[in-house]
C-alpha cells in the first residue's frame, strides 16, 4: 500500500521516496482504506440489533449487522472488509471461520464466555479477541440461586402443577405434591471453579445456611478462608460430598463432559447439578440416565451442549425434574444495556488506539501475533515520530532502521532478519495468512526487543519504513497507513 | 360432674361431701372418663396419617383421624369424647364448632398459623390452643426468596417457556424472552412484618443486594440495628418505597386484606407481591385486577383467601405472572416430621399435666378459661392446699366454705360470658390471691369445692375429677 497521501486535507502530501515526508503529522483515526478517508467496517455478527452500539461507535466507523449464524450467510462485502466484529454466542467462529475475514483485526464477544471463537488460530491470524467479562457476575449468580432454590424447593414444579389444576387442600395432599421438598440447612453445596460467579454464589449460599466447598484447580491458596468456605482438592472429593453440584468454570479442553457417566456415578444418589455455565461441560446422555434412575434428583441447566438451543431435539428431551432456561442466566435490561455499551467502547478502543494495548479485555494476548512492542505503554503511545520529531531528516537511511539509541532498539541483524521474513512470507503469496498485523520490525517470534509500535494508525517512522519495505516489494497485510495517531 | 369414685383401685372411694374426702393421693393419668380408667382421646380431625403422633402418644392415649373438612363430618363419638384434637388447616374451629365438643380441653394446631381455630371462643369454652411456631421458619424463608428470584429472574416462567417448545438462540430471541428479567442489587426489599420468617428472610435478602426495609408496628425499637437493614414506620411508606413487598405477618382483625385497591394504589407501578403467610392479607379481586394493568408486575403466592385451596375458583384463575404454590412454603421432609413430633409431645404435655401451664406453645393463655392458678409452677405444680396442708381442709370453716362456694357460685353464673380466667375462688376479676391449681387431673380441694359448687352451677362442665 502506499504511502499516506490522498484526500484527507489535515495531512500533508508525502513524496514516499523521501523520508523527509516523514513528518508526523495529525491524522484523523483512520485504519486500512484510511488514507482514503473511509471509516472502519464494524459488524455484528449474529445478531440484528445495534442500536446501542451505534451511537458509540459511528462517528468512527461503520456499522453493520449480519445476523448470520455461520460465515457462510456473511455477505462477502463484510467478509473482506470488516475491521472488527461483534459476536454473541450464536455464530461459531473457527479457524477456517476467521481465515474467510480479510481485514479482520478485533473481535469483541458480547459476553463473557468465548468459546465459540477459536481465539488461538484468531490469534495467529493477528485477530485480537476480547470479551466482556464482569458485568453479568450477580445475575449469574441470582440465576444460579434461583435454580438452586427451585430444585430444594420445588417452586417451579409446585407452581406448575398448580396451574394445571390439582387440587390440594389436605395435609396427606400437600405431603404428596410437595415430596421432594428439601431442608436446605446443613446441605452440602459443592462448587465447581470458583471464579467470580462461582464466590458470588458461595456468598449468597452461605447465608442459607449451606456448607459451601468448592474445587478449583487455578486458584492460590487463601481462597476459603476469604469467604469462609472450604476447599477441596480433586474433583471427586467434592463430587462425593455435596448434595448440590454447580458449575461456574470455563471450558477448556480438560473439562469438555467434566459432568460425564463416571463422574456420576461419583455424586451422591440423589443429588441436585446446576448448570450456568457452558454446555459442553455435562455429558448430556450421561445426565439423561440418570435422572431417569434417579441418580440425580433433579437438574437445572441454563445452556445446552449445541447450539442452537433446542432441548426437543437433544438427549434430554424427556427429562422429568428437570428446569431448563434458555440462555437467559446472565440477562436483566441493566446487564444487558451494560455489556453492549462496553462491548462498543472495546472496539472503540482496539480501533483509535494501538492493539491490543489498548484493549482491556483482550483473552488473547499470549496467541496474538503482533510484535511485544504493541506493549509499550510506557509511552503513552508516543513513537519515535513523537519524541525525535525532527530527527528522521537526520538519520540516515541505515541508521533509520538500526538506530539503537532509539528507544527500543533495532538491531540491524533482527531488522534484516525481519525483512527476510517479510520477504519470505511475502514470497508465499498468502497474505491472508501468518502475520496480519504487519510489523517490518519484528523477529519471528514475539520475544523482540523491538520496540515499534504498531496500530491501525502507524507513527510516522513505521510508514516510512513500510514504505521503504514496500518498495521491497512485498505487502505485509497492507493496512497500514501512514501518519500516526497519537492524540 | 361427681367426684372421683369407681373402679380405680388406686384411688380411695371418696364421699363427695366430706372434706376428709379430699386426701390427696397419686392416681393415674387420666382426665374426664379416666375414673373409668378408659384413656383419653386424640383425634387428628382433619387428617388420615398419625403415623408419627402414634408412636408418641399410644401409651397415654387413643389416637384417631377424622379426615374431616368442617365439624359436620365428624362422628359423634369424637366430638362427645375427644379430649385432645390435632389439626392442620384445612378445617375452621368456629365458636359453634367448638361448642359442640363435649369434653375437648386441648387443641393442638400442627403448624404456626392458626387462624382457622377461634382461639378466643376456645379459651371462653376453656379449650387451651397450642401451634407449634418455629420449626419450619427456614424452610418458609427460602421458599420466600424462591419466589423472589423466581419473580427477578423469571427462571419459573422461562423453564416453563422451553418446556412449551420454545425456540430460543440469537441475541435478539433471547431479549424477547427474558424480558422482564431485572438486576436485583439496590433493589429494595419491602417486609411487612418482622417476626422470625421475616428476619430470616431480612438475613437472605441483604447478601443478594436487596437493599432491606421492613414495616412492623409491633416491635420494639433497635432490630433495625440488629439485622443491619432500615426500619419505616408506615405502610404507605414501606409500599411506596418498595419494589418488591413481601408479606410475613400473622392475620389479625386488624390486617385483612392489607393489600387491597387502595393501597396498591400506594405501591410502585411494576412493583413484586410476595405472600407466603396468610391468604386473607391480600384482597385476590384487587391483585387480580393490578395484574391485569400490569401496576403489579408479578406476584407469588402460597395461600389464598379461601380454603380449600383452589386457584381456579377464586379471582386470580386467569392471571398471568402469577406463580402460586399449594401451601407448601413450609414443608420439607425434615420439618413436617419435626413438627407432628412437636404436635404430638405438645398433646402429651397437655394431657399428663397441668393445662395450660404445661404447655410450652400456648396461644391463648389470655382468654382460657381457667383460674390462674395453673400458672403455679413455682411449687411444681402441687397444689398448696393438698400438699401443704393436707389435713387443712377439714379445718376450714363452713363459713370460709361457704364464702369460697357462693363466690364459686357468683363465678360460676358468670362462667359462660365475659371472665376468661375464672378460677372458682377468684373474685370477677384476674386479681385472685387463691392459688388452686387447676388442671385435667385436679386437686382434691379443687374437686371438692367443684362438687360443692356443682350444686348450684356448671362452670362449663368439664373439669375432671379427682386427682
Amino acid at each position: 500500500m502506499s504511502s499516506s497521501g490522498g484526500s484527507n486535507a489535515k495531512k500533508p502530501r508525502i513524496d514516499s521516496n523521501s523520508l523527509l515526508s516523514t513528518v508526523p503529522s495529525r491524522m484523523s483515526l483512520s485504519n486500512g482504506p484510511g488514507s482514503s478517508g473511509a471509516r472502519p467496517l464494524v459488524a455484528l455478527l449474529d445478531g440484528r440489533d445495534c442500536s446501542i452500539e451505534m451511537p458509540i461507535l459511528k462517528d468512527m466507523a461503520t456499522v453493520a449487522f449480519c445476523d448470520a449464524q455461520s460465515t457462510s450467510e456473511i455477505h462477502e462485502k463484510v467478509l473482506n472488509e470488516a475491521t472488527a466484529a461483534l459476536v454473541w454466542h450464536a455464530i461459531t467462529l473457527k479457524k477456517e471461520d476467521l481465515l474467510k475475514f480479510k481485514a479482520l483485526k478485533l473481535i469483541v464477544r458480547i459476553g463473557s464466555a468465548y468459546d465459540n471463537v477459536d481465539i488461538k488460530a484468531a490469534g495467529e491470524l493477528g485477530i485480537a479477541v476480547s470479551n466482556i467479562p464482569s458485568l453479568c457476575v450477580e445475575e449469574m449468580a441470582d440465576t444460579t440461586l434461583s435454580m438452586i432454590l427451585n430444585l430444594y424447593r420445588r417452586t417451579a414444579w409446585l407452581a406448575q402443577a398448580v396451574k394445571e389444576g390439582k387440587r390440594v387442600s389436605t395435609p396427606e395432599q400437600i405431603r404428596e405434591v410437595a415430596t421432594g421438598c428439601a431442608r436446605i440447612r446443613n446441605e452440602t453445596l459443592g462448587i465447581i471453579g470458583l471464579g467470580q460467579v462461582g464466590m458470588a454464589v458461595a456468598m449468597r449460599a452461605k447465608v442459607f445456611g449451606f456448607n459451601v466447598i468448592f474445587f478449583d484447580p487455578y486458584l492460590s491458596d487463601g481462597i476459603d478462608k476469604v469467604l469462609g468456605i472450604t476447599r477441596i482438592f480433586t474433583l471427586q472429593d467434592l463430587l462425593y460430598r455435596s448434595d448440590c453440584v454447580t458449575l461456574h468454570c470455563s471450558l477448556n479442553e480438560h473439562n469438555h463432559h467434566l459432568i460425564n457417566d463416571f463422574t456420576i456415578k461419583q455424586m451422591r444418589p440423589g443429588a441436585f447439578l446446576v448448570n450456568v455455565s457452558r454446555g459442553g461441560l455435562i455429558d448430556e446422555t450421561a445426565l439423561a440416565a440418570a435422572l431417569k434412575d434417579n441418580r440425580i434428583r433433579g437438574a437445572a441447566l441454563d445452556i445446552l451442549e449445541n447450539e442452537p438451543y433446542n432441548l426437543a431435539a437433544g438427549p434430554l428431551k424427556d427429562a422429568v425434574n428437570l428446569i431448563c432456561t434458555p440462555r437467559t442466566s446472565w440477562y436483566s435490561e441493566a446487564s444487558s444495556q451494560e455489556i453492549r455499551e462496553n462491548a462498543a467502547h472495546e472496539i472503540r478502543r482496539g480501533l483509535s488506539s494501538k492493539m491490543p494495548a489498548s484493549l482491556r479485555y483482550c483473552v488473547n494476548r499470549d496467541y496474538l501475533n503482533v510484535p511485544r512492542s504493541a506493549y509499550d505503554s510506557a509511552l503513552n503511545g508516543a513513537t519515535f515520530s513523537s519524541l525525535f520529531p525532527l530527527a528522521a531528516p537526520f538519520l540516515s537511511s541505515p541508521g533509520l532502521l538500526g538506530d539503537p539509541s532509539l528507544v527500543g532498539s533495532i538491531p540491524p541483524p533482527v531488522l534484516s532478519s525481519a525483512l527476510q521474513q517479510q520477504s519470505a512470507s511475502s514470497s508465499t503469496g498468502n497474505v491472508t495468512s501468518s502475520s496480519s498485523t504487519p510489523s517490518l520490525l519484528s523477529a519471528a517470534g514475539s520475544n523482540s526487543p523491538v520496540v515499534v509500535p504498531v496500530n491501525i494508525g502507524e507513527s510516522a517512522l513505521q510508514a516510512a519504513a513500510k514504505a521503504a519495505a514496500a518498495s521491497l516489494g512485498s505487502n505485509n497485510g497492507g493496512e497500514s497507513t501512514g501518519g500516526d495517531s497519537m492524540h
